[in-house]
């Protein structure tokens, strides 16, 4: 199959928060308001998932949704509150790849690379899992923090899939929460693993591509020099692929030592931003 | 009145000055720009003519590049001078050789030509005897960085379009194995690795007679009129004086004729073979799942007859006919699909 | 190249060069064969089909909304509808908040007088910004927020991307790309958001083609002016009862017009400045969802109505005052508008309209919503009240005292159809190209299409007559 590597999420105890605030209960939208936020989630998925309905149940605001690929072409943000903490999401554009260089894949790409968010939503349509889990494993490239939202379980249903998400759960290493955005079915159990992985309460341990033979090997090598050299970047292998693919802006990044400041960033965050860590 | 009169004119001629030696927006800084710019394009034509001689193993002569440059001899030498006077090529007793700087910046030239015309081939859809004019225009004006911009953003191609190797950038360049059709044995399977793109018409000739890069063939009959050769599917015909700019390359199985997505019929599946195409329409195909090994089902045709709609891994994908050809497929039956 | 001020990013920056030279193109096809075989393997593993997959209800809609013969009437029939429906359900809306409106405009008149505020104060305001004000919200807001959830529903429903299907083959034929459907379709809803659509195409030349050919899409700010013209003088050719049909149906008809001259324009820029073949096109086909309808509501009209109609009264506010002002600012026995639209008349009169219908097509720049209030306003003059909620005044002025025809009408159609995009539009093309040249030739390429065909119309039937 894909890797030897066992994978697993270890699931610490929630974080304590106020006695006295019920979990899901306590989710309050703030919709446009996204001052003061303590985590960045970012919301990524291919086109016509439903990803804008997610964003909408996520935040109560009303984002216009549209059933045709490329419909998100400006970047929305929207805020919610969940057990004290404040969260700020980001829409990305809908996109099938982050390889290719169309603008959309450009500011999706981007945005997970550079905003660092402290997790990542990726919305699937389960009744194209496959094709949908092309994107979902290039972000696992660039960010351990993510969440899948195996969003239009329904519509799955109605057309015949059984889907075990535990199982997928366990091949991807990342928590995964069957959802039907529309009913808002399934959002306290996803606003609990966002707030879990960003928190760090949830500790991921996303699938790697499998690259085989003299592609991988090029890979390895690169990967462990941009490791030695930038000890703690957590996805040297995805820049060593960038890298092996002459992708200019992150050639640029390398070159200017962006990724310098960005491990020394991460370093430097006040530790009650982070709550676990 | 002849102070104002002296006034106006000293303003003229302040204004005239000016817009004469202004520099590098004067007219003077101009004529010199275009100046410079056209003997740089001319030295680097001339540095590409000596490369492709020293390629074919002929060498360059002052006659020879006179008359690819459309220049007098006595402007040919003076260049020559000048280019030894650079160190980019020497006057051997046969003819003239580059030097190791000299044959870099061909390779920059060429390197920079062929990318170009992958682009406009590719991304512009230009036809492909088009391409090597405007290329051969715009080569010149592009910096080194430029040219490596624009080789990321393909993709890396290897070849040009008509099947020349590119330049890397550090200036490696394979070289390429090919006989001309019109030396190749009747009868014995070959691909067609390159299609020359000078004269153009010559090129135009070949597009229209179906012969494409990469295409598997086999020589019929070798006439004084015509050239026949067998694409395991039609004959097709063409003249000599076209063949002689066809090269091909040996093939070890017998000619078989691709078998292409878009030729499927709705409620058929094939299984992905190989993708016929380079750069941005390749990467397209590919991040849609379209890679070798995948099983693709013909759904449904559009109302006008195009575009087709195919099923890839659960998602329904509508392609054009182009696409469908630049996809080799083998067929699967419905029995064996996934 | 980025000069390296890390040494260390240096160094991999070379080491990548080596390897990648060794690798080839056959790097990236490694990749992603590894990245979906990988899926399929995860797929296959966690997704069970427990029952075996008949002919999906998608799969036998997508046999009808893409069958030969039905694709392209299903789609033309659904475009009527939606329009009928705009049509029958804005008629007495419009009428009520007309009346409304302009009572209040009656009253506050009668308020400033008793006062005794000024004439021009009065006039100025009441006469000029607020009656600007009222008609657009009159004239517009009922359609709009009829027009836009219909819409929506079919955007939702995943209607869209099967019409750029069933549409591709002729975009492919002019050397553009089948997405610019798409880019069109956003385009009846506001051109500014049709332009910004254009950044779906991936392909530089074709996205440009799509920018600069969006306009002829007629957006919902100048839909009032094509069903005003399609009830007074379209339809007023058929029995009352076939009325709302033949007012669609010319609105059909004009928006089938736009999608010609947007493939003609494109065909001839495929031919000159932005030459090439048609480039690689895919489009997904995405499985039909169930629409929302609350979310529909809720979104169409809050996004999108009260987003363009805040903008269309935004510029009617200032554009009334401007209106007032050229009718009563006198300058030698004749007002401003006389002055212009005297000049504008002959030019005016050769394409089939006249000097107002210019003047107010120079006025409405910023926002095309304000063309026929405009056009209305200049000609009844300073205080002249005209009940605009009687479509048989309308007609009497129209007709009557200024002296349209039929032509006067289908020449107004054409040209609020062809002419120079809104100046928003203008700025949005300005902003995705970041190209002043592209941004002069999307503005004055249409104006001057419109100039040229409604010429030609004019002429042509002044001749057969």
């Amino acid at each position: 199959m894909t890797t030897k590597r066992p994978r697993s999420i270890r699931r610490r105890p929630l974080p304590v928060v106020e006695p006295g605030v019920p979990a899901p209960a306590s989710l309050r939208r703030l919709g446009i308001d996204t001052t003061d936020w303590d985590y960045l989630v970012a919301l990524a998925g291919n086109p016509n998932t439903g990803k804008s309905t997610v964003f909408n149940a996520l935040t109560g605001l009303k984002q216009h949704v549209g059933n045709w690929p490329g419909k998100t072409v400006a970047r929305a943000e929207g805020g919610f509150e969940y057990q004290a903490s404040k969260y700020k999401l980001v829409d990305l554009p809908g996109t099938y790849s982050l390889l290719s260089a169309s603008t959309d894949e450009e500011i999706a790409r981007d945005f997970i690379l550079f905003g660092r968010p402290d997790c990542t939503i990726i919305v699937v349509d389960a009744t194209v899992l496959e094709r949908n889990l092309n994107l979902t494993l290039q972000i696992l490239e660039i960010t351990d923090r993510a969440v899948l939202c195996l969003n239009l379980m329904d519509e799955a249903r109605r057309r015949g899939f059984k889907i075990n998400h535990k199982r997928l759960q366990r091949d991807l290493g990342i928590p995964v929460v069957p959802t039907v955005a529309r009913t808002a079915h399934g959002m306290p159990e996803l606003i609990e693993a966002v707030a879990g992985v960003a928190g760090s309460a949830i500790e991921t341990q996303p699938l790697r591509i499998s690259a085989s033979g003299q592609a991988a090997r090029a890979l390895e090598e690169l990967a462990a020099a941009i490791e030695a050299a930038y000890p703690g970047l957590p996805n040297a292998r995805w820049v060593a692929m960038r890298l092996l693919e002459g992708d200019k802006r992150v050639e640029r990044a390398v070159a200017s030592g962006e990724f310098i400041e960005f491990v020394e960033a991460r370093e430097r965050q006040p530790a009650g931003t982070r709550a676990a860590e | 009145m002849t102070a104002a009169l002296g006034l106006f004119l000293t303003t003229l001629a302040a204004a005239l000055a000016l817009a004469l030696f202004w520099p590098r927006r004067g007219l003077l800084a101009r004529w010199r720009q275009t100046h410079q710019l056209a003997d740089r394009v001319l030295i680097e034509d001339a540095l590409k003519h000596i490369h492709a001689r020293e390629l074919r193993g002929t060498l360059a002569t002052p006659e020879s590049l006179a008359g690819k440059l459309g220049v007098s001899v006595r402007q040919a030498l003076e260049m020559i001078e000048r280019m030894e006077e650079g160190g980019l090529a020497h006057s051997t007793g046969r003819g003239l050789r580059l030097t190791p700087s000299g044959r870099k910046a061909a390779l920059r030239v060429i390197r920079a030509h062929r990318l170009l015309e992958r682009y406009l081939a590719d991304e512009l859809r230009m036809p492909l005897e088009e391409v090597h004019a405007t290329a051969d225009r715009r080569e010149h004006v592009l910096t080194a960085e430029e040219v490596d911009e624009l080789e990321a953003q393909l993709g890396y191609p290897q070849q040009d379009p008509h099947g020349d190797p590119i330049p890397t950038s550090s200036g490696a360049l394979e070289s390429l194995e090919a006989t001309a059709l019109t030396d190749w044995p009747v009868g014995r399977p070959a691909r067609i690795v390159h299609l020359e793109d000078e004269p153009p018409e010559a090129l135009a000739g070949i597009v229209s007679a179906g012969l494409v890069l990469d295409m598997q063939i086999e020589v019929r009959q070798v006439g004084k009129e015509r050239l026949v050769v067998w694409d395991g599917e039609q004959e097709r015909e063409l003249a000599p004086v076209f063949a002689s700019n066809v090269f091909v390359a040996g093939l070890s199985h017998p000619v078989q004729p691709p078998v292409r997505l878009s030729s499927l019929e709705p409620g058929e599946a094939g299984r992905i073979l190989a993708l016929r195409c380079e750069g941005l329409g390749r990467r397209r195909l590919l991040d849609l799942g379209l890679t070798p090994g995948t099983v693709v089902e013909c759904a449904f045709p559009g109302p006008l007859g195009e575009p087709t709609a195919y099923r890839v891994r659960g998602a329904l994908i509508a392609l054009r006919k182009e696409q469908g050809d630049e996809i080799e497929i083998e067929p699967v039956s419905a029995a064996r699909r996934e | 190249m980025a000069t390296a001020t890390s040494p260390a990013g240096g160094q991999i920056l070379e080491s990548a060069e080596r390897l990648r030279r060794g690798l080839g193109i056959s790097f990236r096809d490694q990749i992603v064969e590894a990245i979906y075989e990988d899926a399929r393997a995860i797929a296959t593993g966690a997704v069970r089909q427990a029952r075996p997959a008949g002919p999906t209800w998608d799969a036998k809609l997508d046999r009808i909304l893409t069958s030969r013969i039905w694709g392209i009437p299903i789609m033309l029939l659904g475009l009527a509808v939606v329009f009928w429906l705009t049509i029958v359900g804005a008629n007495y809306p419009s009428q009520a908040i007309a009346l409304v409106l302009f009572r209040i405009e009656g009253a506050a008149v009668a308020l400033f007088d008793a006062i005794g505020a000024p004439w021009w104060l009065t006039g100025f305001l009441w006469h000029g910004v607020y009656r600007g004000l009222a008609w657009v919200i009159s004239v517009m807001l009922p359609p709009m927020a009829i027009f836009f959830p219909l819409f929506t529903i079919l955007e939702n429903l995943g209607y869209l991307p099967r019409a750029a299907f069933n549409m591709d083959w002729l975009f492919k034929r002019v050397g553009a790309h089948g997405k610019q459907a798409l880019t069109m379709s956003m385009g009846l809803g506001c051109n500014a958001a049709g332009v910004i659509a254009c950044r779906v195409i991936d392909s530089p030349r074709e996205r440009l083609i799509a920018v600069l050919t969006n306009n002829f899409v007629p957006c919902n700010g100048r839909f009032p002016t094509l069903i005003l013209l399609g009830i007074v003088f379209i339809a007023a050719a058929f029995p009352p009862s076939l009325a709302t049909f033949a007012a669609a149906g010319s609105v059909v008809a004009v928006v089938v017009v736009g999608v010609l001259i947007t493939l003609v324009v494109s065909w001839i820029l495929s031919r000159t400045a932005l030459k090439g073949e048609a480039s690689s096109f895919t489009l997904e086909l995405p499985p039909y969802r169930r629409p929302n309808i609350g979310q529909i509501l809720y979104t169409s009209l809050i996004d999108r109505t009260l987003f363009v109609l805040y903008r269309a009264v935004i510029m009617a506010a200032p554009a009334g005052g401007v209106i007032w002002l050229l009718s009563n600012v006198v300058v030698g026995g004749e007002s401003l508008a006389g002055w212009v639209s005297g000049f504008l008349d002959p030019l005016g009169r050769s394409i089939g309209l006249d000097g107002v219908i210019l003047l107010a097509y120079i006025i409405a720049i910023p926002a095309n919503e304000i063309v026929v209030p405009t056009i209305l306003m200049t000609y009844t003059g300073a205080g002249m009240m005209i009940e605009i909620d009687s479509l048989a005044e309308l007609r009497a002025l129209l007709v009557g005292e200024q002296g349209w025809t039929l032509l006067t009408a289908v020449c107004l159609m054409l040209f609020s159809l062809l002419h120079n995009p809104c100046s928003t539009t203008i700025w949005t093309i300005y902003k995705e190209t970041g190209s002043a040249k592209w941004t002069t030739i999307g503005a004055l390429m249409p104006l001057a299409t419109a100039f040229i065909v409604c010429f030609a119309v004019a002429q042509g039937v002044r001749l057969l007559l």
